[in-house]
């Protein structure tokens, strides 16, 4: 009997290690991975701010994928994550990341949370992210995610974008991850003067300008950034919008 | 099926429906030719009863199932680069929109085959049921529905099997009712089968899925249905379009808006015409409901005109100018709307004075000025599809008559999407500075004011000079829109509120102007990259913009892919035009490669005249159908205008060939290629001189120039039919090449007139019946 606990010892013992080595060489391999998106996907195309660059090589992407499709989570695509959604290409993350030029101490607004992947980049580039779903579904498991994975900057809110986040506004920075054919005005209300909004610009089902406003005292300026494909901005709950389950 | 293809698709595509049905009886010759020159007995075999009622079940079981087989399947042709199955599925949309054809085909190549004495009357039987099946949908599109529609006009040829003189049996006695429908036993199936699909069909609720045409995904309506507490409230059809109301609280639509405007948009609801085209209604009730307009890119107009004035808004959907209209101090607002139910719907929410006429014909009839003529057509959801669409609200003989009708300090108001590569900017300067010019303006583009914002431009023609620009930079620089044209008094006016790389849009319009100064402008249309050439009412395609010999330079300027090149409307012109050339060549040449060429196969020349007969009368046809399309405003009327006046008159001359003999084919193809020749010199100035009559009078006019034509285009075909062939192998073959040859000339068409013009229709409808001609001199001597 002795020895048969030994054995059982040994053997969870050796099924832990194994696992371990397995987890680690995982996320060596994740590493490895990341760090070939950020040289050959993101710097290799013109994006070199430092932070940013930082960011994309800290933040796990394969934790924001489903799990059967992880293994591709560095590919230079976007990847289905459900509901009909998306997670952006990594280069668009970080091209819309490095055209918010943030400095560390901004409140940023994110429309459409989804995998929850950009909110986190958003949380090691500013001080506070607010973030909001419209779907529930992708609302609970991208806030969860969050949540697990310690993003403590990073509030979540279920709602309906389009009319932005007022209980918070104004904000330094505001970035729309869905395709919308006009600029919510409420969201240029909500933004601070100097602040800038980034968004898919165009039509919501065919592609669209990103493109980069500028909030100043007596203007707006719309600069053209590059030609994407974003998944359309839509709604189910008009002006119902609640608190999420993030803590600070 | 051009009402069902300008619902699932785009108008663009309507020149297919000519072909697909001339594929169809062309097929039928084919495969008629093959059998007769096996078996030798198809010709009699006509006499036999039941033959022809059994295909017309055979016709109308494959057009219910092709409808059916045709709506269930994923045909995207956009998608065709990344998923090569498409290809499958436009082969497959061809053949089983062509496939019920066949067997109408059969049924007319039979009769031919088998009563070469009577061509004539059987050509007037077949052109004037063509044309009533032409001009029925002006009539029932409206209370059935398309799909309603196409599915009773499909069973309705079952009620003829109990009355088609095929049908009459020889009874040495008068036969038992039982003995009697015993012996037309396929005619009482055919019959009652009709009854039954009859009551099904009509019984069935005019939005049930089976019987309704589904848009296009790229289309707005389907897109708008996307989201959520959207829904159809209403639809309503008619041959100009079916019209559907639809509400949802997502539609925030206000195009050329600034982004200065921070208030909430007034409630409102969209129509779409067919799906894509639509008409915002916003609530006139909503507190100050059109200050948004005061914002918007086409406001800058209002500032430049006299308040109070009168003001003309001529639209193809849209809502921007109505409330542009109402929120400024103008007065006697009259509204000229594509559609007749969305002028009906502007009447009834606005309460201002809407028609629906063609913006010519109504400019003609009326000596009235107006201090604001206000333009607006944002085009299709799709870029690209607009390519093979004659719109004449842009050509130069249009802003002619726009200027004509401004008063001394009016303005002319254009917005439209703004497109990167430049182009429709360029075309529509152009047109407006030619027009300009040719009415002795002297420096039109001190006339010509262009802004822009991120997604619109709007271009203003004022005819007072010099005028107050700074008026219009104010506007520009409280509104945060940018100067185009004239040059800039401050740098900080262009490409700085909408900022592109490079100020893309005043260079091209600098150079546009500065090659107008030089007299340079040939040399710059030449080498831009897309085609820009001005439009006039010879060309009026203004979305046309692709260069075949830029091609590449154009795949490369819109980064390099396959799938922006796809947009444009002309390549699938072309991806149609080569399956159809493959076709024409199989029907053409599979049957020498199966029967040998003689003695089954008519003669070259014989197959010659056949060939162009079929092309001439097809060009003629088409040239009709595309001018008319500018005086009856819309294209499938004139469609069915056009198709409906065209077979009728051809049909009287399938009688009148009856009376003539063999010796008459010089005389005619000759007097045919003159009268089609003479068009050059009177059909334009006839068209302008009726443009003046009042407006039924103007549509009778056009209308009856067409009858002439018509009668003469419908004499050859019998008449060769009846002395050039001589066994039923030959006729049956003479149908085929007849037949394949408009399926060519019918896509041939669509690209001929957008490149080189409507006119050229008619040029190369003069050398087809010249060749006819020389060819029938030919064949006469080699048949007998």
């Amino acid at each position: 009997m002795k020895s048969a606990t030994i054995y059982l010892l040994f053997f969870t013992l050796y099924i832990s290690i194994i696992e371990c080595a397995a987890a680690q060489t995982d996320n060596s391999i994740y590493t490895q991975n990341r760090m070939q998106m950020v040289a050959q996907q993101i710097k290799a195309r013109g994006i070199t701010d430092p932070k940013v660059l930082r960011v994309m090589e800290m933040v796990p992407r394969h934790a924001f994928v489903p799990e059967k499709i992880r293994a591709r989570a560095y590919i230079d695509r976007p990847l289905p994550i459900g509901e009909g959604q998306t997670i952006s290409q990594p280069y668009i993350v970080a091209l819309m990341s490095a055209g918010l030029k943030l400095t560390g101490t901004e409140t940023v607004l994110e429309i459409g949370t989804g995998s929850g992947y950009q909110a986190a980049v958003l949380s090691g580039l500013c001080a506070r992210v607010i973030t909001m779903e419209i779907k529930p579904k992708l609302f609970q498991t991208a806030s969860q995610r969050l949540k697990n994975l310690a993003y403590g900057n990073v509030s979540c809110y279920l709602g309906d974008g389009y009319f932005g986040y007022p209980q918070q506004a104004p904000y330094d920075a505001i970035m729309i991850t869905a395709a919308v054919d006009h600029i919510p005005p409420d969201l240029l209300k909500q933004l601070k003067v100097g602040g800038r909004l980034v968004l898919p610009l165009g039509n919501p089902f065919s592609y669209q300008h990103l493109v980069l406003v500028t909030k100043q005292a007596q203007r707006y300026s719309v600069q053209q950034i590059t030609g994407v494909l974003f998944v359309p901005m839509t709604g189910h709950a008009l002006h119902q919008t609640k608190k999420g389950s993030i803590p600070n | 099926m051009t009402r069902v293809l300008a619902i699932s698709q785009w108008h663009h595509l309507s020149f297919m429906v000519i072909s697909i049905a001339m594929f169809g009886m062309a097929a039928s010759g084919t495969y008629l030719g093959l059998v007769e020159s096996r078996s030798g007995q198809l010709a009699k075999q006509s006499q036999q009863p039941n033959r022809i009622d059994f295909l017309i079940i055979a016709y109308v079981a494959c057009a219910v199932g092709c409808f059916y087989g045709v709506k269930s399947l994923p045909l995207d042709y956009y998608k065709l680069p990344l998923q090569p199955i498409q290809a499958l599925y436009i082969l497959f949309t061809y053949l089983s929109l062509a496939a019920p054809f066949f067997f109408a085909g059969w049924i007319i190549s039979q009769a031919y085959m088998a009563r070469p004495e009577q061509s004539g009357l059987i050509y007037f039987a077949s052109m004037a049921g063509s044309a009533l099946g032409a001009v029925i949908p002006i009539v029932f599109v409206g209370p059935l529905g398309e799909g309603k529609l196409l599915l009773v006009l499909t069973c309705l040829p079952l009620m003829t099997c109990l009355i088609m003189p095929f049908g009459k049996r020889q009874h040495p006695t008068k036969p038992s009712l039982m003995e009697h429908i015993s012996n037309k036993r396929i005619s009482w199936i055919g019959f009652i089968l009709g009854c039954f699909g009859l009551i099904v069909v009509l019984g069935t609720h005019p939005d049930h899925h089976t019987i309704t045409i589904p848009t296009s995904d790229y289309k707005g309506l389907h897109q708008l249905l996307q989201y959520p507490d959207t829904q159809v409230i209403e639809s309503a059809n008619s041959i100009t379009g079916r019209v559907d109301t639809v509400k949802s609280p997502y539609l925030r639509y206000s195009p050329g808006m600034s982004l200065k405007f921070d208030r909430r948009l007034p409630p409102q609801f969209a129509l779409f015409k067919d799906g894509d085209n639509r008409l915002i209604c916003y609530d006139p009730t909503a507190p100050d409901a059109f200050l948004f307009a005061t914002y918007s890119i086409a406001y800058a107009g209002y500032l430049s005109a006299p308040e109070y004035g009168s003001t003309l808004i001529i639209q193809n959907g849209g809502g921007s100018a109505v409330a542009c209209a109402l929120s400024s101090r103008k007065r006697q607002v009259t509204v000229i709307e594509n559609s007749p139910l969305f002028a009906k719907q502007i009447d009834r929410h606005y309460d201002i004075p809407s028609v629906s006429i063609s913006p010519q014909l109504f400019l003609a009839s009326t000596s009235n000025k107006f201090d604001i003529i206000h333009l607006e057509n944002w085009g299709p959801s799709l870029p690209g599809t607009g390519a093979l669409t004659v719109d004449p609200m842009f050509t130069t003989d249009a802003f002619k008559s726009y200027w004509a009708h401004l008063s001394e300090s009016g303005v002319l108001i254009l917005t439209r999407k703004l497109i990167l590569p430049p182009s429709n900017m360029i075309r529509i300067a152009a047109n407006a500075y030619l027009a300009l010019q040719t009415v002795q303006v002297t420096k039109p583009e001190k006339h010509i004011v262009i802004l822009r914002n991120w997604d619109t431009f709007a271009l203003l023609v004022i005819k007072k000079s010099p005028h107050n620009i700074d008026a219009i930079t104010d506007f520009i620089t409280d509104k945060n829109f940018d100067l185009v044209w004239p040059r800039a008094p401050r740098p900080d006016l262009v490409n700085q509120f909408n900022r592109f790389e490079k100020p893309f849009y005043a260079d091209s319009m600098r150079s546009l102007f500065n090659a107008f100064s030089h007299d340079t402008q040939k040399s710059f249309f030449q080498q831009y990259a897309l085609d820009v050439w001005p439009q006039t009412a010879n060309r009026p395609f203004p979305d046309k913009y692709f260069k075949w010999t830029k091609a590449k330079k154009i795949h490369q300027m819109t980064g390099s892919r396959l799938y922006s090149l796809l947009l444009s409307g002309e390549i699938i012109v072309v991806v149609v035009f080569l399956e159809a050339v493959l076709i024409a060549l199989m029907l053409l040449f599979g049957p020498i490669w199966i029967v040998g060429r003689k003695p089954h196969m008519p003669a070259y020349t014989t197959t010659i005249s056949f060939a162009c007969l079929g092309a001439g009368f097809m060009l003629v046809e088409l040239f009709f159908i595309y001018y008319y399309t500018m005086i009856y405003n819309h294209p499938v009327v004139s469609f069915s205008i056009v198709l409906g006046v065209i077979l009728v008159s051809s049909s009287l001359g399938g009688l009148i060939s009856q009376r003539l003999t063999d010796r008459s084919f010089l005389w005619l193809t000759g007097s045919i290629a003159m009268l089609v020749l003479s068009m050059f010199l009177w059909f334009k100035p006839l068209i302008a001189m009726a443009m003046h009559l009042p407006i039924s009078i103007c549509m009778a006019t056009v209308s009856l120039v067409m009858v002439p034509v018509g009668i003469v285009l419908g004499i050859p075909f019998p008449l060769a039919m009846r002395y050039l062939v001589d066994s039923p192998t030959h006729r049956a073959f003479a149908w085929a090449v007849n037949g394949s040859a408009s399926v060519l000339a019918a896509i041939a068409s669509a690209q001929i007139a957008i490149t080189w013009g409507l006119t050229s229709l008619l040029g190369c409808a003069v050398v087809a019946y010249a060749v006819a001609g020389v060819a029938l001199i030919g064949s006469r001597g080699k048949e007998a």
